[in-house]
């Protein structure tokens, strides 16, 4: 057997370069989280800016003398993982199987000599209770991949994105363990493997012990020999027992107990001798451990960078306090909350306007989707007109409820980052529609309609409004005798508090244009945009119309019409 | 009795000493909340989208219809927009169809057999105004307020069947019952600005100072107010909003759960007065009023 | 009996009047049922009293035709008793339509809008055009100028800058050659200069902070010269009118008084304001914003009302009903190419015979036209009849302007005839039914 890779130039070349190409990366992404522009005023805040902001909230969390809420946060949020299974149970023991299965195999099994051993000085990784437990992790592990395959499928749909990412990590994690039983039951089969052994530790004497120690190894032990000969019999199998309790026993527990190889090497059995042959344990070997440095050397890049970024949220997030914000410090730290995401998609599960989304198919208005966008907005991809509307809305149609921020189980400050990107949307010429629509007056706003009339032909089912026409019924408007009660009892248009941004048509001038038939330029007033919906006009109407309503439907069908206009033209850009 | 409580998005973040003291005023009467999984009540989508809009309150409203519960809101917008939902489900028939083919994905229909009720109609009408007065351990006399009503509870009424919308008496009523005395102030029944916030600021903070203009010259200590959005803008918003050499001329709100949960003995950990931005000057420290004040 | 104060109410409960219609008789017509104690409920949309300008009239001009202006309007009465004018007024005595208006004016002034008359005279009150107006109440706020203009005394008029309807300028003008000493001046409403136009409900909503008070009389009292009364357009505040005009005269150190404006004019919304907080405190039952959908009888002659609403419609029962639902713009008559016709209860009307006997050839015709004097006839105890002159229902009564034989807007009579009208269709009620009752009482 090659005991371990130490001897092999090759797969120790192999490990430092992955582990260089690991650390090389996490260093590259941990600058790139002071690089990115996530939030407003982002051109004015320099880089060495956000560095001293990130290390100095950095350290005074770290030296803030709050031993207990950290190990808290190290304990329930990090260890145990408590924030998922506040939403979830059977994510928590998926991700439990997967965590405790790999870290305990990584720690007694890949690094026995420097763990382990340490530990345990007798530790012989064929010995038990190790062997045992490295079978019990690697099933922990891939239950744990199983579940998480079956929920992906299961689950799939806009609430549940499954990316490049999610898949790579789950087959490099079955890579990983499936080669790993593999390599440990060819190993039980190999003919070589044990001659190598009986070379080297046995104490057996003459041939006929020899076959002793064969037939007990075959029989009980799952090794395959290609031609063995002796009949055998229970004395040669006592005699094979008491040689192999003498020389073997020492560093070898029962192979049954490794009971997830040992069953998986009787399967192997018809294959055993050509496996052999062509030395398929070393074979494999390679397999298991250069997948793991593969796993390792694509660590910051893959998804289990988050094996990183997850803990150090957690406990940034879990310490500060969620409502001050330092925008110098916030960037660094929103860049790496980014990171930290795994795409599970609770988030989305609780969105409270997630009904929103089911009506108008806009999947930017779920918080897993807009996590993704802000990492593209924040990369610097160019991203078209059409795009950042979709965004806009998307952003402003989140009510800031906090929910997906409380059910974020890697503890991401979802909140944060919606405000921050609203800003940033903001600044990009992309606020909520009240607002860019006071770039241009009613007549402006018409003419765009007229202009854009012709391209309008697949959006007329929702400019006519599928449930309610008030503002093409006559009999609606039609009574409005302009004895002007609706106006009077506008607190708006008492208000007018900036001359250029006066109401400029007034309620019972909207309806008289109504009557005229000038909806369009109704639409763009300032008055549809500006009223505060509390149906003083409705309510005291002598005539019984319905003018909020009338109004919010001015606004439905002027926003039906505006937002696919390049609201930019006439500026540049 | 028992309620599905719906708190609305704003509370959990925004005003949590909200749901605290509903909670704990409501208890002694044996009202019990139960809470369910809601979304947004639909309220701020109305400005883009009137099917989505219906669609969320439709869901919320299913919500409650499956576990055969009555809806408590102690947020008027809220209860606003699900009263509006109500009606039109009533009226539309295709509108009807269509949000319940959507609901049907998830095993929801709406089928109007539930009644959406605000936090102030539950106290008055359900619990009655003879079981508050008989739970008052400490009027709060000397204490004067002015009742703000909000809007879209008030109106429009026949969507929304609150109280007269012309000359209400039921939040007045229910004030009187703490003790404290209220005013007849000209602007009660005007909007607080808050659906503007956001949108036009200038506007919004104009509609405001109107209202506490108003409730000063009326001689008021400060202003009740019985729903999210309107004790948002009176408290956080005047507060943060208000420059320095202004803040004298500040008139403090508080929630109608605050004060009634004062006068019938409380703790102030489930109150949370002192979560709130402004503090009434009347209410000295402990929250007892200052001597003299009778 | 009480009733409940909420808008919830006992559904079994029989009502003893039931009031269709929220303007000024309908309203009338709730205030007395409820002062003598009659369990009442009434509906209605939003109703007519925004529109009326704080004047309270009897009646000024009769005949119509002649344009005949009177100074005592008792006498207007006792002419047109003498014509034998079936106008609804010659069914009451003078002594109750003078009671009407005492119970109507208490009501008001116990309410914070004190009115003002002369017993046997009209009053002239100047309005926004500049022409003098015949009324019999005036409200306090309007009296001064009542005064003013009877002495011609030297006034100043001011009116505010982008207030459409108002022009101090065009009244001065128009009364020039009767008042020389009558002047006028612009300002800029204080804290709306520069806008192109403002609403009068806004200026009076402002005009109840002191501030905005002060800012004014700091303005005006410049350019008083020796004026000895001012006079603003109608705006002065809908809740705090007394408390408004109180301080500007002391501010200006002079009285100070308002103007009737076009509708919908503040006053209109005092009046409406008043109506609506005060009636159902005295134990009226309303139905906001509800309509009467249709009407159908029990056995026992009470009238079941179906109030409207679209999942929601209620019944109401009432022992009586008063019909006070307006003319054509409140829908209390409508008309189609056939004829006018009364869409609750199906009345019989008096009409012209065919349509094109509606209108003369001339728009402006001095008399009127035939169309305006089209209505509900009714007996003495204000009973719609049939053609022959009998009770269509024993219980069912008329009130207000939807009533025959009258032109109200010609002869200066809305607000005399809604009230008086409402009071005697509510005095007979109660002659016919609560004195001699055999029907289930509540």
């Amino acid at each position: 057997m090659i005991k371990t890779l130490l001897e092999s130039t090759f797969l120790f070349a192999c490990l430092y370069m992955a582990l260089g190409i690991c650390a090389l990366g996490i260093l590259i992404r941990i600058a790139r989280w002071f690089a990115a522009d996530i939030g407003p005023r982002s051109a004015v805040i320099p880089v060495w800016m956000r560095v001293a902001a990130a290390t100095k909230g950095f350290v005074a969390t770290v030296f803030s003398l709050r031993f207990f809420l950290f190990f808290k946060v190290l304990v329930l949020d990090v260890m145990l993982q408590a924030r998922i299974i506040k939403t979830d149970l059977s994510r928590w023991i998926m991700h439990i199987f997967i965590f405790f299965g790999f870290m305990l195999l990584l720690l007694m099994h890949a690094l026995d000599e420097l763990v382990t051993k340490k530990v345990f000085p007798e530790y012989y990784s064929t010995l038990a209770p190790f062997q045992q437990l490295r079978n019990v992790f690697g099933l922990m592990v891939i239950v744990g991949v199983a579940m998480a395959i079956y929920r992906r499928v299961r689950q799939r749909g806009p609430m549940l994105i499954t990316r490049y990412a999610d898949r790579y990590a789950v087959i490099i994690l079955a890579v990983i363990m499936i080669s790993g039983f593999l390599v440990e039951a060819s190993k039980i089969t190999s003919e070589s493997v044990f001659n190598r052994m009986m070379k080297d530790f046995s104490s057996a004497g003459g041939p006929a012990d020899e076959d002793a120690i064969k037939a007990f190894w075959s029989g009980e032990y799952g090794t395959v020999f290609a031609d063995f000969k002796t009949p055998v019999t229970p004395e040669l199998i006592a005699r094979g027992k008491q040689l192999n309790d003498e020389s073997c026993g020492s560093c070898h527990a029962p192979t049954k107990t490794a009971f997830i190889s040992f069953p998986l090497a009787r399967a192997l059995r018809p294959a055993a001798v050509p496996m052999d042959r062509i030395q398929a344990d070393v074979i494999l070997y390679y397999v298991h451990v250069l997948a793991c440095f593969a796993g390792l050397a694509y660590l910051p890049f893959s998804k289990f960078f988050h094996i990183i970024t997850d803990p150090l949220t957690m406990i940034v997030n879990g310490m500060s306090d969620k409502k001050k914000v330092n925008q110098a410090g916030a960037m660094p730290r929103r860049a790496m909350e980014l990171d930290a995401c795994t795409n599970c998609g609770t988030c989305s599960r609780y969105c409270s306007v997630a009904p929103v989304f089911r009506m108008t198919g806009n999947e930017t208005i779920l918080p897993s989707h807009k996590i993704r966008t802000i990492r593209s907005l924040s990369s610097g991809k160019k991203t078209g007109a059409d795009e950042l509307r979709k965004i806009s809305e998307g952003a402003f149609i989140c009510t800031s409820c906090y929910r997906c921020t409380e059910v974020c189980p890697t503890g991401i400050n979802l909140q944060d980052q919606w405000f921050a990107s609203k800003e940033l949307l903001a600044e990009k010429g992309y606020p909520l529609p009240h607002v860019w629509m006071k770039q241009f007056n009613a007549s402006e706003w018409s003419d765009r309609i007229r202009a854009g009339e012709a391209t309008r032909e697949k959006d007329v089912d929702t400019i006519k409004g599928r449930y309610y026409n008030l503002t093409a019924d006559s009999d609606v408007f039609a009574p409005c005798i302009q004895c002007q009660t609706c106006t009077n009892v506008c607190p708006v248009v008492a208000a007018q508090t900036d001359r250029k941004d006066a109401v400029d048509i007034t309620p019972q001038k909207i309806m008289n244009l109504l009557r005229l038939g000038l909806n369009d330029l109704a639409m763009g007033s300032r008055m549809v945009w500006d009223c505060t919906t509390c149906y003083q006009c409705q309510e005291h109407c002598p005539q019984g119309i319905q003018v909020t309503d009338i109004i919010y439907e001015l606004k439905n069908k002027a926003y039906g019409h505006f937002k696919n206009i390049d609201r930019t033209a006439g500026n540049d850009s | 009795m028992k309620f599905a409580f719906f708190k609305g998005c704003k509370i959990p973040y925004y005003l949590g000493q909200y749901e605290t003291s509903t909670r704990a005023v409501l208890k002694p009467f044996g009202v019990r909340l139960v809470d369910l999984e809601f979304n947004c009540c639909g309220y701020p989508n109305r400005d883009l989208y009137f099917e989505s809009f219906v669609l969320s309150a439709a869901r919320n409203l299913a919500l409650a219809e499956k576990k055969k519960l009555d809806i408590v809101t102690p947020c008027k917008c809220c209860y606003g927009s699900l009263k509006h939902a109500v009606h039109y489900l009533h009226e539309n028939e295709k509108l009807r169809r269509d949000v319940n083919a959507v609901l049907a994905g998830e095993g929801l229909s709406w089928k109007g057999t539930i009644q959406v009720h605000h936090l102030l109609t539950v106290l008055c009408d359900d619990i009655g105004l003879p079981a508050i007065y008989a739970s008052i351990v400490r009027p709060l006399g000397g204490l004067t307020v002015a009742a703000h009503y909000g809007c879209h509870a008030l109106r429009p009424s026949n969507v929304v069947h609150f109280d007269d919308p012309l000359a209400p008496s039921i939040f007045e009523d229910l004030i009187a019952a703490t003790g404290a005395k209220t005013v007849d102030w000209p602007r009660r029944l005007d909007c607080c600005g808050n659906p503007l916030l956001g949108k036009n600021n200038a506007l919004s903070l104009s509609l405001m100072r109107t209202k506490t203009s108003d409730a000063a010259e009326s001689g008021a200590d400060c202003i009740c107010t019985a729903c999210t959005y309107c004790q948002i803008q009176f408290d956080a918003v005047q507060s943060a909003e208000t420059p320095e050499d202004q803040r004298e001329s500040m008139v403090p709100a508080i929630l109608y759960t605050q004060l009634l949960g004062l006068s019938m003995g409380l703790s102030e950990r489930s109150l949370g007065i002192s979560r709130n931005a402004l503090s009434i000057e009347k209410l000295g420290p402990a929250w007892k009023l200052l001597p003299g004040a009778f | 009996m009480t009733l409940p104060k909420s808008h919830n109410y006992d559904p079994t409960h029989v009502f003893d009047v039931m009031v269709i219609g929220s303007g000024i008789a309908g309203m009338a017509a709730s205030l007395f049922a409820v002062n003598r104690k009659l369990s009442t409920v009434q509906a209605g949309s939003v109703g007519g009293t925004l529109f009326t300008s704080g004047l309270f009239d009897l009646i000024s001009v009769y005949p119509v035709g002649e344009k005949k202006l009177w100074e005592n309007p008792w006498e207007a009465l006792d002419a047109m008793r003498r014509d034998g004018s079936r106008h609804p007024y010659n069914r009451i005595s003078k002594e109750d339509i003078q009671v009407s208006f005492d119970e109507m004016i208490s009501f008001l002034g116990a309410s914070g809008m004190k009115l003002r008359f002369d017993q046997n005279r009209n009053l002239k009150v100047i309005t926004s055009m500049g022409t003098i107006k015949y009324t019999y109440c005036v409200p306090d706020s309007m009296w001064p100028g009542v005064e003013a203009y009877e002495t011609k005394a030297p006034c100043l008029i001011v009116d505010f800058n982008g207030l459409k309807e108002f022009s101090a300028r065009q009244v001065a003008t128009t009364l020039r050659e009767e008042w020389p000493a009558l002047r006028s001046l612009r300002v800029a409403f204080p804290g709306m200069a520069g806008r192109d136009e403002v609403f009068a409900a806004h200026l009076a909503q402002a005009l109840e902070l002191s501030e905005t008070r002060i800012a004014l009389a700091r303005m005006v009292k410049p350019e008083l010269g020796d004026a000895r009364f001012v006079g603003l357009p109608a705006v002065l505040g809908i809740k705090r009118t007394q408390t408004i005009i109180a301080h500007l005269g002391r501010l200006l150190g002079v009285p100070v008084f308002e103007i009737p404006m076009m509708p919908a004019s503040v006053p209109g919304f005092r009046l409406k304001e008043i109506f609506d907080s005060e009636l159902p405190q005295k134990g009226l039952l309303r139905l906001i914003d509800k309509r009467v959908m249709s009407v159908n009888r029990a056995e026992n002659g009470n009238f079941l009302l179906n109030i409207g609403g679209n999942n929601e419609s209620q019944v109401i029962q009432a022992r009586s009903v008063i019909l006070a639902t307006g003319r054509f713009m409140g829908k209390g008559l409508l008309s189609d190419r056939q004829g006018i016709f009364e869409p609750l209860f199906n009345l019989p009307l008096h009409q012209p015979d065919n349509r094109t006997a509606w209108h003369h050839e001339r728009f402006l015709h001095p008399a009127g036209h035939p169309i305006n004097s089209a209505g509900v006839d009714v007996d003495d105890s204000f009973r719609p009849v049939d053609a022959e002159g009998r009770p269509i229902y024993d219980n069912l009564f008329a009130a207000g302007t939807i009533l025959a034989h009258q032109d109200w807007m010609r002869m200066k009579c809305g607000s005399g005839l809604a009230i008086a009208t409402a009071y005697a269709a509510v005095t007979a009620f109660i002659e016919n039914f609560m004195k001699q009752s055999t029907r289930e009482s509540a």
